[in-house]
Order: C-alpha cells, then structure tokens, then sequence
C-alpha cells in the first residue's frame, strides 16, 4: 500500500493540546516541566499508543462496564473517545455526601479554585467546567482547553467521610472513587490530560483545606475560591 | 453546479480519473445561536462492507486527527468558508475500509441542550485536494431537520476500482451516541 501522500498539503500537529510529559506515573509531586508541543508534522501523525511502564500498564475502560478506582487499580486512561466526546460528568450521588470544588489548570497556563454554582473560565460563552452542590462537568468538545483539574469532596463538620465519586463518560463507562479517606477536605480525584487522553487517578488524600490542596498539588496563584462549597 | 439532493451521488474517479483523494468540508450558519455552532463537530468513520466502523481508533475528530493508517485527517489549516473539513489519501485507505462516512453532531455541553434543527444553513462539499475545486455539493441539509442531534453528511465509496461520494443527510436524535451505536464505534 502507497503512503505517498506528499500531495496533501495541509497539516496540523497530532496533539491537539499541550503534552505533560511521558511519565504516566502521576504522583502528587506537580510536573514542574512541560514537554513542548508537537512540531507540524508531514503527515497524518497517528496518536501515540499508550502503553505505559513495565509492571504499570495503562488501564482502559470499557463502554458499560464499572470500575473501581483505589489500590488495586489507582488510575485509568480514558481513549480519545472517551475524552472528547460528550460530557465527563463526576457526581456524589448519595444525599448526605459532599460538595465538590474543583481547581483547575488550562493549557494557556490560567488556573482557579471553583465552588458550586460556578462555571468556568469566568465570562466564557461556552463553559468547559461547571460545578453544583454535588456535581462536576467538563465539556469535552474543548478538552483541549484542558491541562488539569482536581477534585476535591468537602464534607460538612461532624460528617465521617463514606460513600463514592462516581464518574461516567458518554459511552457508559462508569468509575467509582470511594470517599473513605478521613478529612473533611478530601482530594478524591485528579485529571490529567495527556495528549488528548485524560488519565484519572484516585488521589484520597486529607488536604485539611481547599487551599493546602491547591499548594500541595502545584496549583500556583490560586489565592481564593470562587463560589462556595 | 447543481447541488446534489439527499441519497444522490457522483462517481468522482469516472471524471477525473487521477483524482487523488478528497477534501470533504462542512459549512453552516447557526444565526444568532453561537453556543450551537461552538458545539458542533465534525467527525469522519472508516467502515467495513457492513457499514461498521473498523474500531474506535478509526473514528476521526478534532480529538484523534487522523486513524492508523493515516488515510484519512483532520487537515491544518480548514480553506475557504468550511468550518470544518476532513481529508482522503484513497491510495492510503486500507483495502478493509469500504466507505468512509463523514458525520455531524452536537457535543451535548453544559447548559441547554440544542437542536440541528436550529441551523439555517448546513452544506456539505467535496474538494479537489490539488486545487480546492469543488467537485459537488450537497443541498442544504438543515431544512430538514428538527430535533435531530446528529446527522449523516455523506459518504465516500468504493465502486468498480474507483470512489463515488454521496449525500446521506439521515439524522439522529440520539445524537452521536445513537449513531456511533449504529455504525459500531462503540461495541
């Protein structure tokens, strides 16, 4: 079969967005480099195959099928379907459970820390993030904005910590991050997108506040909380 | 050139037999709803004989620009009024892939959920990769729409040694999901 293909004279990168690296080990240490963007390529650039590292391979999930996020399988990597079409929708379903905060980072670098009822980036026409009392959405038709986000469960004093995030992507993929970490501000999950695939990790982690949470991860400039959890 | 009504089609390499692929493009005017048209997509599937599509991987979009065998993109820099184009190498597609089905759909955001339906204008067109001339072009395919929240634009085709492209224009309310699970993306 020819691969001649020389006549095509348009061509763009093969990442559509800012890679954070090769290293799939996402530990709570921030990456404090970034890879730079994909030089133009000549060709139709096939996606990298995700392989990950001997003894760590890259954990997919399948569409209808339940996981549970935690030891035994810390993080998964969404395909590129699962991270760009539809909505990335992360909900505390159970009545009683927490409110969800968010900090996010995009590629052009901006980050912020948001509460329930806030949509963000602030004054955008089409909101990539929207967070309510117990539910979080990312618009996946701009995945590309996307560098990270964390999410954080804030439970009200007195309440012990239970239940699960539950996530799910359009094509009814479901996970599920048990709440069993003690705080009553918990770092329940984290988003990382790497070339256009998101790799979710269970982060249960105590973060004492929203703001600790935000330092401890790398999140610099982000100085107050937008809404209320 | 007259524009080609749903369900018609062209055999492209019968007149212009050196025709090295093609650019299929996509325009439409949402009027007054920008929140529509900043959450349109256009997406290209390779399929079998059976209309099914060969995995996920084969599934072409803004967010997997190009399927393995590099046959079929998403191409830089989108030329003239198109919003959104996708483009074939057929000397590249695989001897597998049958039909290559360009589709649009809504990506169901945040906030309200919109209509195809909405659209004023919606047109597919077939490029000359060399030169940008078009070759044909489909009806408005938003005046017959409603609720629909993904569609079929059209396809590009084997027949006898050569590729045809027609129009499709059949909806779904389902929306991608619907038509991914028509077209086996999904399984």
């Amino acid at each position: 079969m020819s691969l001649d293909v020389g006549f095509l004279r348009r061509r763009r990168p093969a990442s559509p967005v800012v890679s954070l690296g090769v290293s799939l080990d996402l530990s709570d240490e921030p990456t404090a480099t970034r890879a730079a963007p994909a030089a133009p390529s000549v060709r139709f650039e096939p996606p990298p195959r995700r392989t990950g590292r001997p003894g760590r391979p890259v954990v997919r999930v399948r569409p209808g099928t339940r996981t549970l996020l935690g030891a035994k399988t810390p993080a998964v990597t969404l395909d590129r379907l699962q991270s760009g079409i539809g909505v990335l929708a992360v909900g505390s379903p159970r009545s009683g459970g927490p409110d969800l905060a968010c900090a996010y980072e995009l590629t052009d670098g901006r980050s912020a820390l948001i509460g329930p009822g806030t949509a963000a980036p602030a004054a955008s026409r089409t909101p990539l993030l929207a967070v309510r009392s117990r539910s979080l959405s990312v618009d996946l038709r701009q995945v590309g904005l996307l560098a990270r986000l964390l999410v954080l469960a804030v439970f009200p004093a007195a309440v012990v910590p239970s239940g699960a995030l539950v996530v799910t992507t359009w094509d009814g993929a479901r996970l599920e991050v048990p709440l069993d970490q003690a705080g009553r501000v918990v770092v329940a999950l984290s988003v990382h997108n790497l070339a256009g695939e998101l790799v979710l990790r269970a982060e249960a982690a105590d973060a004492g506040s929203p703001r600790t949470a935000c330092a401890a991860y790398g999140f610099d400039g982000i100085s107050r909380l937008e809404g209320t959890p | 050139m007259a524009s080609l009504r749903r369900g018609s089609n062209v055999e492209l390499t019968r007149e212009i037999p050196d025709l090295p692929g093609l650019v299929l493009g996509v325009r439409w005017n949402a009027g007054p709803e920008p929140a529509l048209a900043d959450s349109l997509v256009m997406a290209a599937i390779l399929c079998d004989r059976r209309s099914r599509a060969l995995s996920g991987e084969h599934f072409v979009f803004f967010n997997q620009l190009a399927e393995p065998s590099r046959s079929v993109g998403m191409p830089a820099d989108v030329t003239g009024d198109d919003a959104e184009q996708v483009e074939v190498v057929f000397s590249a597609v695989p001897e597998e892939v049958a039909r290559i089905v360009v589709v649009l759909y809504v990506n169901e955001g945040i906030g309200l959920r919109r209509a195809l339906g909405r659209l004023r204008e919606l047109t597919l067109r077939a490029l000359d990769p060399r030169d940008d001339r078009e070759l044909a072009r489909s009806e408005n395919l938003a005046a017959a729409l409603d609720g629909e929240t993904a569609l079929t634009l059209g396809e590009v085709y084997r027949h006898n040694g050569g590729w045809k492209f027609k129009v499709l224009g059949e909806g779904y309310r389902a929306g991608i999901a619907g038509l991914a699970g028509d077209y086996g993306v999904v399984r």
